[in-house]
């Protein structure tokens, strides 16, 4: 009686086990569940289940009363057991050792349709003593009853994880087109810094990974633009490396550092570096990610190496788009600032220069492409009196003519207001000086023609002297007065006065003249200038003047013209 | 498209950082300057509540990791607070839980700062 009731008992408790198995599919409760229940009725104080693989490769999944450090370790078992088996009964191999060693007794194989699931492993009972053979029974049951409900679980589990892994790669294409979407909206106002940042924080937050290099091709070179968590001094060493840097440009596919023979990748090991993602278009190395291991220390696996390749070559293509569109913006930035620079220049030139009873009097800018900040003016003051003028504003482009615009401002105020043309140098000096960097200069010339005295006066900051050639052809220069305008401030100019006389012509030029160069990289000079107002000395003004610019371009002719050409002639009747 | 915000807060010496919108790489660098600025602040103890963020990408993840770090070496922590199931999914998905504490309200958080086990 009492036996029947026992035995009612353990068929109860089968069928309320093989309920709770069956309506679970979550592999973890239904191994515990299969571990616990003969346990706790046993008193068992050990207990572990292993689950295999088609290849009879035996994992540990769950265990209780042992040490969880166990949890995953695999053996191969071929003479697994096929029915229950004390340990101590089983020929002596790896896993009969492994689990004596833990003080398992007793194993279960959990077979479903005559295949092996896994295997179940108790310790000793607590009480009772050995186990009986209705104990055995009992329990072989429980692994038949639960192989079912074991094979739900593990197929449950895959496609959880084949779900999971779906989802991921969901994820990585997230990744991927937002980047594509996020280059490709901010295209107009893109950086390469920008998109840099973007695949650093991707690939970090993809991968787990706290650390990231970034170095992009810049003319030919591996430039490092991104440094995400490497110490600086780490850093400085494979940046100084020219050996590592170098070798870049031949890595075109991603290499695991941990596994690289190199002396290369000796060097960046010890850098922390774990990973080097090329970034490339078509067939050439554009950049390069270096990234540390994982804050997880779990390995680089094959699915991320492909993320990480598609990753690095998009972006190196979106990087390569928004250099070629920064370029074009430059471009046309500059084209424009020279546009808005020859415009102003052009307004500050005198459209004419004024008629001069008894002199004539030829003047021309040709502006440079760059728009090289000359200026020239003529200015009529009296009856008797005109301010002639040339100079040569330092640098280029727009910054140029604005500056040339300051000079043209200043002069135009200051020569109306009766001071002698040394002070009206002065003021000049210190207004360029205290408005611009001391890298802004000007070579400035000023003349007074007195046309009742016949008489030039004249102050020189700096600038090319300018000529006064007499009807025998020789020749006398300008060269008094000072410093060039606008480096120091309190410059005193001293000025000189010379007598003209009726033939005597007085060439201004800049530099662009002088300084013109030909082909072999000789410069135009001032002998050519001489000579050829010489042998055109017979000329009006005007012809004098085209038959010397004309001289300048022939003998730079076939060479991109460099500097503004100016000069103005006043020949005297 | 959606915007992104970052509130900063305080609550008994521990920083809090409420996102709000759509934390992706175009947004990323305004929760990097939040970062960045409590680390030069040195206040280490972060919780981020996630309750207004409606989505977050890879970059975004990223920026946590950046910081992550930096702060533990100060004996700090960020906690992560307040996800809506799709945003944890993705924290899931990648692996986060591994590494940081997510825990389903701010207090919580608040607690396991003031009484740390």
């Amino acid at each position: 009686m009492d036996r029947d009731l026992k035995e009612q008992y353990e068929l109860q408790s089968l069928f309320d086990l093989s309920k709770v198995l069956n309506s679970s599919l979550n592999l973890k409760t239904i191994l515990d569940t299969l571990l616990l229940t003969p346990m706790g009725k046993f008193l068992i104080g050990k207990g572990v289940v292993f689950l295999a693989d088609e290849q009879h490769c035996f994992t540990i999944e769950t265990l209780k009363g042992l040490p969880k450090s166990l949890i995953g370790k695999r053996l191969k078992i071929d003479d697994f057991p096929t029915k229950p088996t004390f340990v101590a009964d089983a020929p002596r191999s790896p896993w009969q050792v492994l689990l004596e060693q833990n003080g398992i007794q007793l194993v279960i194989p959990i077979l479903h349709d005559g295949s092996i699931l896994g295997l179940i492993g108790f310790g000793p009972k607590s009480i009772g003593g050995e186990y009986t053979g209705s104990d055995l029974n009992y329990l072989y049951s429980l692994s038949n009853i639960a192989a079912t409900a074991v094979q739900n679980g593990i197929i449950f589990q895959e496609l959880h994880e084949a779900n999971r892994k779906l989802e991921k790669k969901i994820q990585e294409l997230n990744t991927l087109s937002e980047i594509d979407r996020e280059l490709n909206s901010t295209l107009s106002s893109l950086d390469s810094k920008k998109v840099v940042n973007l695949l650093a924080y991707s690939i970090m937050g993809e991968l787990m990974v706290n650390r990231c290099l970034i170095w992009l091709a810049v003319d030919g070179k591996m430039v490092l633009s991104l440094n995400k968590g490497f110490q600086d001094e780490e850093v400085d060493k494979i940046v100084s490396d020219a050996s590592i840097v170098d070798h870049f440009s031949s890595i075109d596919a991603p290499v695991i550092v941990s596994g690289a023979k190199d002396d290369v990748y000796a060097k960046l090991r010890e850098a922390g570096i774990a990973v080097l993602v090329p970034m490339r278009i078509e067939t050439e190395t554009k950049g390069m990610v270096a990234l540390s291991e994982k804050i997880t220390k779990l390995p680089f696996v094959q699915e991320d190496i492909d993320f990480l390749t598609i990753l690095g070559n998009w972006s190196s293509m979106s990087i390569e788009t928004a250099r070629l569109i920064e370029e074009e913006v430059e471009k046309k930035k500059l084209e424009e600032e020279l546009r808005i620079a020859s415009e102003i220049q052009k307004q500050l030139l005198p459209e004419t220069c004024p008629k001069i009873d008894g002199f004539e009097i030829a003047a021309t800018n040709e502006p440079s492409l760059q728009i090289g900040g000359d200026y020239y003016d003529c200015i009529k003051l009296n009856e008797d009196e005109y301010i002639l003028c040339i100079a040569d504003v330092s640098g280029k482009g727009a910054p140029a003519a604005l500056l040339m615009a300051n000079v043209q401002a200043s002069l135009h105020a200051l020569v109306g207001i009766g001071l002698t043309i040394a002070r009206v140098t002065e003021r000049i000096n210190e207004i360029i000086y205290r408005n611009t960097t001391y890298d802004k200069f000007i070579t400035f010339f000023i003349g007074l023609l007195n046309v009742r005295e016949r008489k030039l006066y004249s102050v020189n900051a700096g600038h090319n002297p300018p000529y006064i050639f007499h009807k025998d052809r020789s020749f006398q220069t300008l060269n008094e007065g000072g410093l060039i305008v606008g480096v120091m401030p309190g410059v005193q100019y001293s000025s000189e006065s010379t007598e003209l006389k009726s033939g005597d012509c007085i060439v201004m030029f800049t530099d662009g003249v002088s300084e013109a160069m030909n082909a072999k990289d000789e410069e135009f000079e001032e002998h050519r200038i001489e000579a050829c107002i010489a042998r055109n000395y017979d000329l009006p003004a005007q012809d004098l003047l085209e038959a010397l610019i004309g001289e300048v371009k022939a003998f730079s002719a076939g060479c991109p013209q460099a500097d503004d050409i100016t000069a103005l002639i006043i020949k005297v009747r | 498209m959606e915007g992104f915000e970052v509130t900063p807060n305080e609550h008994s010496g521990i920083s809090i950082l409420a996102l709000k919108g759509y934390l992706d790489a175009h947004t990323a660098p305004a929760l990097e300057t939040a970062f960045q600025k409590l680390i030069d602040d040195k206040k280490y103890n972060i919780i981020v509540n996630f309750t207004d963020l409606n989505y977050i990408s890879s970059a975004g993840l990223g920026v946590f990791m950046g910081f992550i770090e930096d702060i533990r070496k100060n004996s700090g922590d960020i906690k992560l607070t307040n996800m809506k199931p799709k945003i944890y999914r993705v924290f899931d998905l990648l692996g986060f839980p591994t590494l940081y504490d997510i825990l389903d309200e701010e207090e919580k958080a608040i607690e396991k700062f003031n009484k740390p086990s």
